[in-house]
């Protein structure tokens, strides 16, 4: 679960560390590959105890990581925290709503792929969810500007499945298709789908 | 040149080049950076002044004016860092990284300006 004050106190952590020079030097030295102290220090001409320092400031902010060689600890650039878009940090909320986003457009898509072959529905689905999205998808072949016959309607359906019935019924329940004296149109709803 | 004369050229320069360092690391906008370097210079303002005071102390008709200088200049070596040193294990005890770190400059800036005034004392010694 987020906590909004632990959220704000990592990304100003991680905005004080990135504040300063050397420490951009540093994780600049560390982007070209793992260092230990005494290679950034003679590197970047620091002492090894302001370097170790700062790797400490990087660390609490978690942007690097740390590995023990044989001899040595090696620094690495935490590649998840670097990869985050800028607008996690001023609002951690907006990634987990886009990593939603994310998620539910994959499973759309792989609903899709999994029911629709060659522009033909496969089976109507018996899950309510996954029957959805395939009538959100088959509804854009209706012009939301214009009106259908129920023979249009049929037709255009028929074009993807047999059983045009069905799923002319479906349209109707899920409120895709509205029908009134045997005339069909869109509904805003439909000119939105999810 | 006597060791004292040459340690406060030592002083002088490296407070120039504390100086020179700080502005670098301004212009570079490694903050921390600038921020240590103004401490270690401060530390080196310290025993300059101790110096000064030192030489004060002690009666330049002296019999051996140079030994009971440094005798006098070098206790302050002792006395001086003794709260730092109880302050750093305060900070490493509380996880106080960058507390730390400081008392761990000023420390090694002191002893670095012993260990030069000393080397002096003995070069001289051997010439």
């Amino acid at each position: 679960m987020n906590n909004p004050q632990m959220d704000m106190d990592q990304a100003i952590k991680t905005f004080k560390a990135l504040s300063d020079g050397s420490r951009l030097r540093i994780l600049s030295s560390l982007m070209e590959a793992p260092k230990y102290v005494e290679i950034i220090a003679e590197r970047l001409e620091l002492a090894p105890s302001t370097v170790s320092f700062h790797l400490k400031k990087l660390e609490e902010a978690d942007l690097v990581t740390k590995e023990k060689d044989q001899y040595y600890i090696n620094y690495s650039i935490n590649s998840e925290i670097f990869n985050r878009p800028l607008k996690y940090w001023i609002n951690p909320e907006h990634q987990a709503t886009d990593a939603e986003s994310l998620r539910e457009a994959t499973y759309r898509q792989k609903v899709l792929d999994t029911f629709i072959k060659y522009h033909k529905l496969i089976s109507i689905p018996v899950q309510r969810k996954k029957r959805l999205i395939i009538l959100e998808h088959l509804v854009g072949e209706f012009d939301i500007t214009r009106k259908y016959t129920e023979k249009e309607v049929n037709l255009i359906i028929a074009s993807y499945h047999d059983d045009f019935a069905t799923l002319r019924r479906e349209f109707i329940n899920e409120k895709l298709l509205m029908r009134e004296n045997g005339i069909y149109w869109r509904t805003p709803k439909a000119e939105n789908p999810v | 040149m006597t060791p004292i004369i040459q340690y406060k050229a030592l002083l002088g320069n490296l407070k120039k080049e504390k100086e020179a360092l700080i502005k670098q690391f301004n212009t570079q906008y490694a903050l921390d950076d600038a921020k240590f370097a103004k401490i270690e210079l401060n530390i080196i303002d310290v025993f300059e002044k101790m110096l000064y005071a030192s030489e004060k102390q002690v009666s330049s008709s002296a019999d051996d004016y140079q030994v009971a200088f440094s005798k006098v200049y070098l206790n302050y070596f002792e006395k001086i860092p003794q709260n730092w040193r109880e302050h750093l294990s305060e900070c490493e005890a509380y996880g106080d990284i960058e507390g730390a770190h400081i008392e761990h400059l000023k420390l090694n800036q002191a002893a670095a300006l012993k260990d030069a005034f000393i080397t002096l004392l003995k070069e001289e010694a051997h010439e």
